[in-house]
């Protein structure tokens, strides 16, 4: 029975991501061909780390903190890649009502929903555990228990993170449930984990280098404070079963102590009453006249903010900037000293023409409009069905995603040129040119998302990040910046990087424009297409 | 006020409406009757422009849904056989967007919440998210945004299933009111005792093509709708058999 509602959830994931690009082969074939090179390019990077670790450690005698790290790393990915969709996959899915009328132990239901994240961490933990596993297996260290061991411990790490993801997600849905502010814990919570992986995110590239020179101190570390980790690289490295046992224990501990306490409450907890707090209605209060522009921006607004997960997902470079722009305030010093460090690595470009990089490179991750269209889901017979113009909808979804990131980055923008003391020059170009690219993001982001929509979801966690839309955009706005770049590497000699700057911000807003007299002359047509051949 | 004349859609090789032509006068109420899957849900989306028509012509009110798609649609209200409402919005967020679409001044959708969700008995609601809404709540929320612009034609898709028998009985008294105001109505709808009482004409539907159509006394002529609607289409399934 488990089998068969885990089927059921992974053909829905799959054939709607496949499904959004329509019942063309060629269009399928494209979507593959495009996850395939996502893979690629997050694996290279991976498969970078790791054959700089793997001598150093097998030399130093503690090659058990190769596995380890691969151990480690596997587990924060898949942490937190599920971690954000665990509480609306597990407790907030539209179908729970379809499921629960049917004759099927709710223990069943919550482990087929979680069993349905277990594959994703598959997918994400395939992108560290490939690489790591090639390159020990091409070296002279590699042996046959080992790998038994190694391919074992990989899916008892998968089972581990997804534990916490789930007990984090349970967490936050109880919360919701004790207070009338269940929205802003869950809102604080999820940014506290933010916040988090912020933090290592900053430190990640000292982390690395670390990794590979410091492996003795680092391997006393983990042996002491990451234990269930030692023991996962040593059943790997040395192939010791004992070592294995305690892991395969730690986490099988874990993850059913996490199930268990999970499925207690599990049938209350989905179909309780959200309605926690009473409103009193008043017309005098509460009937207000507006005009249709304004009505279809806060209905954009008002969905991103009602599911903190949406917002943080879709906002996430929005968070970024505004902590930046309080990072350059109150650590001036740092900010200073990290800038001085990247000029000192190249004289010829500026301090003015990192930071608009820098914030370009930020705005590519800005996916808003690439799952707004998505959204509308099961509701969309009700912009279609009003005298409104397929134009004026895609165009609130736009002004949606730039009121989400417009300030931040303005603010980004104007914190970095005063406390960095920059030239009127370079504080336009550190204005203008991020601004620039965020509105190109969004005009991609929109259009991929209108040509591969997902209406279909069950939470609304699926088209934000598990729709095919959001990683071709992911992969059309990176493509961008890397062509960007590429551009202008031969240019370096004969062009300053704050003119080649200038030239790509003028470049992205004439892009921008014919992006917008598109969505002006076409929008109906391409609005009009979306959903059309349900019946 | 609606006039179709040879609507034809198909999705993939499967026609869902083949030929359909009817029409409706101001003043009427049309009943919509048919199988599941017979075609009622496409004919009605096609007319307020939720999806394409593949062929053949439909207007409102004069207005021809091809050429002047947000004309029709601003004299039109449409209400699907399973309202899905913004969760993110209260009741009266959701009447406030759609008022502001349509442009009803502040004091006109004042009066016309207060009436319609009086009916309804939906006002102490008004102010809770739709997300903890019932179905039957859902649905009277649908019916007030539809009425809130005074709408020349209703396109209401089962609208009765999900109300309870004060709000049915408010539905049939709305519409039999706003259609002697002027209005028309075209709603589909399995209850052929209702459909029997308050429609001035029927339209019968079997596999996207119309059977039947015409005032409800010339459809069902001496015997009951429910006997002239089995009558109709198991005739055609014994004549497709053979």
């Amino acid at each position: 029975m488990i089998l068969t509602l885990l089927r059921l959830q992974l053909r829905w994931l799959f054939s709607s991501m496949l499904k959004s690009g329509g019942r063309k082969r060629g269009m399928r074939i494209f979507i593959i061909a495009a996850l395939i090179y996502a893979a690629f390019a997050l694996g290279g990077s991976f498969w970078g780390i790791f054959a700089s670790m793997l001598r150093p450690y097998f030399d130093g005698g503690v090659g058990w903190l190769y596995f380890a790290m691969a151990g480690i790393m596997t587990f924060s990915l898949c942490f937190t890649g599920t971690v954000f969709a665990a509480g609306s996959a597990l407790f907030g899915a539209r179908d729970n009502d379809t499921l629960l009328s049917l004759p099927i132990p709710t223990a069943y239901i919550l482990l087929s929903r979680a069993g349905a994240l277990l594959v994703l961490e598959c997918a994400y933990s395939a992108l560290i555990f490939i690489p790591a596993l090639l390159i020990w297996a091409a070296s002279p260290f590699a042996g046959a228990p080992g790998a038994v061991f190694l391919v074992l411990c990989w899916l008892l790490t998968l089972l581990f993170a997804l534990a916490f993801s789930c007990l984090v997600g349970w967490i936050t849905a109880m919360a919701g449930g004790w207070t009338r502010h269940g929205k802003l814990i869950r809102l604080a919570v999820s940014l506290l984990l933010f916040g988090s992986f912020m933090y290592g995110g900053m430190y990640m590239s000292q982390a690395i280098q670390s990794l590979t020179e410091n492996g003795a101190e680092i391997a006393a570390s983990v042996s002491v404070y990451l234990l269930p980790f030692y023991h996962m690289g040593r059943a790997a490295a040395e192939g010791d079963p004992l070592s294995f046992a305690i892991y395969a224990l730690i986490v099988c501990a874990c993850f059913g102590g996490a199930i268990w306490l999970i499925s207690r409450g599990y049938l209350k907890l989905i179909t309780s009453d959200r309605r926690t707090v009473r409103t009193e209605y008043a017309a005098e209060r509460h009937v207000r006249a507006g005009g249709a522009p304004k009505a279809l921006f806060m209905k954009e607004l008002r969905r991103c903010w009602y599911n903190p997960m949406v917002m943080l997902n879709t906002a996430f470079p929005s968070f970024l900037a505004a902590a930046g722009a309080v990072f350059v305030v109150v650590r001036r010093g740092d900010a200073l000293r990290i800038l001085s460090e990247i000029t000192g690595l190249s004289s010829s470009v500026s301090a003015a023409a990192i930071i608009a990089a820098a914030l370009i490179m930020l705005s590519a991750m800005n996916l808003m409009t690439a799952s707004l269209v998505s959204l509308e889901g099961r509701q969309l017979w009700i912009v279609k069905s009003l005298p409104v113009g397929g134009s004026a909808c895609l165009m609130a979804k736009i002004h949606a995603q730039l009121a989400v990131s417009a300030a931040p980055f303005a603010l980004a923008s104007a914190a970095a040129s005063a406390a960095l003391s920059l030239p009127a020059s370079g504080a336009a170009l550190v204005i203008a040119a991020p601004l620039a690219f965020n509105i190109l993001a969004a005009f991609v982001g929109l259009r991929i998302n209108l040509r591969f929509p997902m209406l279909d979801w069950t939470n609304e966690i699926q088209p934000v990040k598990q729709s095919i839309s959001t990683v071709l955009t992911m992969i059309a706005l990176s493509s961008i910046v890397v062509a960007a770049v590429a551009i202008y590497l031969p240019l370096s000699g004969g062009v300053s990087a704050e003119t080649y700057l200038w030239i790509c911000s003028a470049v992205f807003a004439a892009a921008s424009l014919l992006f917008w007299r598109r969505v002006r002359a076409r929008g109906a047509e391409d609005f009009a297409k979306v959903g059309d051949g349900v019946g | 006020m609606l006039k179709i004349e040879n609507l034809r859609k198909a999705f993939g090789e499967k026609a869902a409406v083949d030929g359909v032509s009817l029409s409706i006068a101001p003043g009427e109420i049309c009943g919509f009757i048919g199988r599941n899957g017979a075609g009622k849900t496409t004919t009605i989306k096609c007319v307020c422009g939720i999806i394409s028509a593949d062929g053949g012509e439909i207007f409102v009110d004069g207005r021809n849904t091809r050429t002047d798609p947000l004309g029709v649609k601003r004299v039109v209200a449409y209400i699907p056989d399973n309202p899905d409402i913004y969760e993110f919005l209260t009741g009266i967020q959701y009447l406030n967007f759609v008022a502001d679409i349509f442009g009803v001044s502040g004091e006109t959708r004042r009066e016309r919440i207060e009436r319609y969700a009086g009916a309804f008995e939906l006002t102490r609601d008004l102010a809770q998210s739709v997300s903890g809404y019932s179905h039957g709540m859902k649905q009277k929320l649908a019916l007030i945004s539809a009425l809130i612009h005074n709408p020349k034609l209703m396109l209401l898709d089962e609208p009765f299933v999900g109300l309870d028998p004060n709000a049915a009985r408010e539905l049939r008294r709305i519409m039999r009111e706003r259609c002697d105001a002027g209005g028309a109505i075209f709603f589909s709808t399995h209850a052929l005792e209702v459909a029997e009482r308050l429609c001035d004409k029927i339209a019968i539907i079997k596999e996207g093509k119309l059977l039947a159509f015409g005032p409800t006394e010339a459809v069902k002529g001496n015997s009951s709708l429910e006997s002239a609607f089995f009558e109709l289409t198991d005739v055609t399934d014994a004549g497709g058999e053979k």
